[in-house]
């Protein structure tokens, strides 16, 4: 009965591909459904491999939070293998919050179908491919 | 009447006319029958599909005293099969709120399920979405934190307004006293939220609680609340590791932790294997006892016992710096293991023994003796205004008997003092559950008041509530109330006069 070393876990991620052309640069848009508040901001980090998964991305960036819905584009990312994560920073502190035993209570969520074992995902099971010149990956909070 | 005979024979007794209502099939129209047509003692397990029940007016054997009157919370596991997936292990199944209420009307029932985030979530679903504490089930939804799987299935208490439903690694949940109506997982602090704790916290004569939580593998958090249900104080201290940590006891001025030698075999929790079954007993390593003062919890005493499991805990005093504690133990964790799986299979099968248990802990000469008792017993409780106070009494279900697979079929109360008994045994077609200490109101003496309980009739097929005089089992219940319907089997409740 005790499940309290689930530090951290999986997210719903469902993966839309809409263009199929080839080229040196694409746009990726991120779009976030299911918040349960339009407070604060949602944080969004991606990445380009999994040195730095979870610790530093290749862009971190703020936008805010909205209940129906956050939408948010990369744009010129070269061609190559990426992933997601996200957090809604409700109460707006700039913080991904934990409660004291380092368990995140704020929602969050990975690209892909991605859900860890007993703690997040990895790199590998949270990327995708982005070599289209467009591309939208939609994550549920929910 | 001779109140021995009241479970004697099927003939013993006329059930008075009683009126009631159930607000969904209350019984056998459960699916997983066939495991259990041949097992009817097992019927308990079968669990229930998520209804919730009612019984306006059940039929009374006996007199229950005119000064017994409140509510006699129970919570225990209801549910566990979904879509035609069946749970493994008994831990596993939703928590359901049972109210048992002695008026002056009479004695009636209520059992509610908790609307936990994942009871809500799957009902609507019609099938398991997430992982269950012995059931490997693939989460379908993000398991965002503790309180994502949690089944609030384990103990209830009463705290200032609150009825608090509790698991062990998650939230408590807040539920409406009266209508048992689900308010929400209770965040004591905002750091606090979806924290670990505990189902067995200990309230003190004065209404103070204290309580804990297993925070991974090395951490335990001590909580102190007061009767009112404020959190005073918190912390997060490191402890030996021990992946089950159940109960724990208080006394007047500490805390006191034995931390059984159960660990974590990461890889086959990696490997997709359910908590449970991931668990390992460890007979090479100790018994670690932690001792930490209540009034500054860094102060803590570390001392080790050769191996033994523990899950319930009596009670704990002190006299001269040597804490006095009582417990049950068993050689190790087969019970959880190996029995209640089986026991959800439908299974015939013996269990394990457990016995009672009472540990001497001297802080002066930083030592630890204890001895044991014959009798298989389980649930162990004391008189409620004893509680981290020098006490004699124990009260526990017991099992009295030639029949490996049977289970507690008698209550038995134990002085710790002389070593004398107590006991009342029902025969062997029922099983009893943890029998609580009510006090007489105005009563000083310790025991003085009933023992009450709940039982399942093997027979009959129908779960009834006993009153027993606390201080004369022997003599057999004062009181039988019996429900047209069975129930799951709880795990933990209390009592609280009205």
């Amino acid at each position: 009965m005790k499940f309290s070393n689930l530090a951290a876990a999986m997210a719903t991620v469902t993966l839309t591909i809409l263009a199929g052309v080839t080229a040196h640069a694409a746009d990726l848009t991120v779009e976030i459904k299911g918040l349960a508040s339009s407070n604060g901001q949602v944080f969004i980090a991606l990445y380009d491999k999994s040195e730095g998964w979870m610790k530093k991305g290749l862009k971190n960036v703020g936008t805010p939070a909205a209940k129906d819905g956050v939408t948010y584009e990369f744009k010129d990312l070269p061609a190559g293998e990426y992933a997601i994560s996200i957090h809604h920073d409700e109460n707006g502190n700039g913080k991904f919050d934990t409660n004291v035993s380092g368990m995140p209570i704020e929602p969050y969520g990975f690209s892909n179908d991605a859900m860890g074992n007993y703690g997040p995902p990895t790199f590998e099971q949270a990327k995708f491919k982005l070599d289209a010149d467009k591309k939208t990956v939609t994550l549920n909070l929910k | 009447m001779d109140r021995r005979s009241f479970l004697g024979s099927a003939s013993a007794v006329a059930v008075a006319p009683f009126l009631f209502r159930a607000s969904g099939a209350a019984a056998d129209g459960f699916t997983p029958k066939s495991l259990f047509a041949n097992n009817p003692r097992l019927t308990p397990f079968r669990g229930f599909a998520g209804q919730d029940v009612a019984c306006d007016n059940l039929a009374v054997e006996g007199k229950i005293p005119a000064a017994l009157r409140g509510v006699f919370y129970r919570n225990g596991p209801g549910l566990f099969e979904r879509g035609g997936q069946r749970y493994q292990h008994w831990f596993d199944g939703d928590g359901l709120l049972n109210a048992w209420r002695f008026t002056d009307k009479g004695v009636s029932h209520q059992a509610k399920f908790v609307r936990t985030e994942k009871f809500v979530a799957e009902s609507e679903a019609g099938e398991f979405l997430m992982p269950s504490f012995g059931t490997a089930i693939k989460a379908k939804r993000p398991v965002k934190n503790s309180d994502s799987v949690n089944t609030a299935n384990t103990n209830v208490v009463r705290l200032g307004d609150r009825l608090l439903a509790m698991w062990e690694g998650g939230s408590a949940y807040d539920l409406d006293p009266q209508t048992l109506a689900t308010r929400g997982a209770i965040t004591w602090k905002p750091e606090l939220k979806a924290m670990p704790f505990s189902a067995h916290p200990k309230v003190e004569a004065d209404g103070t609680m204290w309580n804990f939580g297993t925070v991974g593998f090395g951490k335990l958090v001590l909580y102190h609340l007061s009767e009112a249900g404020e959190m005073l104080r918190y912390h997060l201290l490191d402890s030996p590791p021990s992946a089950m940590v159940h109960d724990f006891a208080v006394s007047q001025k500490h805390i006191i932790f034995l931390l059984p030698p159960v660990i974590m075999d990461r890889d086959a929790l990696k490997s997709g294997g359910s908590f449970g079954e991931s668990l390992r007993w460890n007979a090479q390593e100790s018994v670690k006892v932690l001792v930490v003062e209540k009034a500054d919890f860094t102060k803590q005493t570390l001392m080790e016992m050769p191996a033994f499991m523990v899950f319930h805990f009596g009670n704990a005093w002190e006299m001269n710096n040597v804490i006095h504690v009582d417990f049950v133990k068993s050689d190790n964790l087969d019970i959880m293991s190996e029995y209640m799986p089986r026991l959800m299979r439908g299974e015939s099968v013996a269990s394990a023994a457990s016995n009672a248990c009472f540990m001497k802990i001297d802080l002066n000469k930083r030592q630890c003796s204890m001895e044991a008792r014959s009798e298989l017993v389980e649930f162990p409780r004391i008189d409620p205004r004893f509680v981290a106070q020098r006490n004699r009494m124990v009260f526990y279900p017991s099992y009295v008997g030639n029949d490996p697979s049977s289970r507690f079929n008698s209550v038995l109360r134990v002085d710790t003092e002389t070593g004398k008994t107590d006991r009342y045994s029902f025969g062997e077609n029922v099983q009893l559950e943890e029998h609580v200490m009510v006090p007489k109101p105005g009563a000083i003496k310790e025991g003085e008041g009933w023992l009450i309980g709940i039982g399942f009739d093997q027979i009959r097929q129908h779960t009834f509530a006993t009153v027993f005089d606390a201080l004369n089992l022997a003599d057999g219940p004062v009181a039988i109330a019996r429900l047209p319907y069975w129930m799951p089997l709880c795990f933990h409740g209390n009592f609280y006069a009205t």
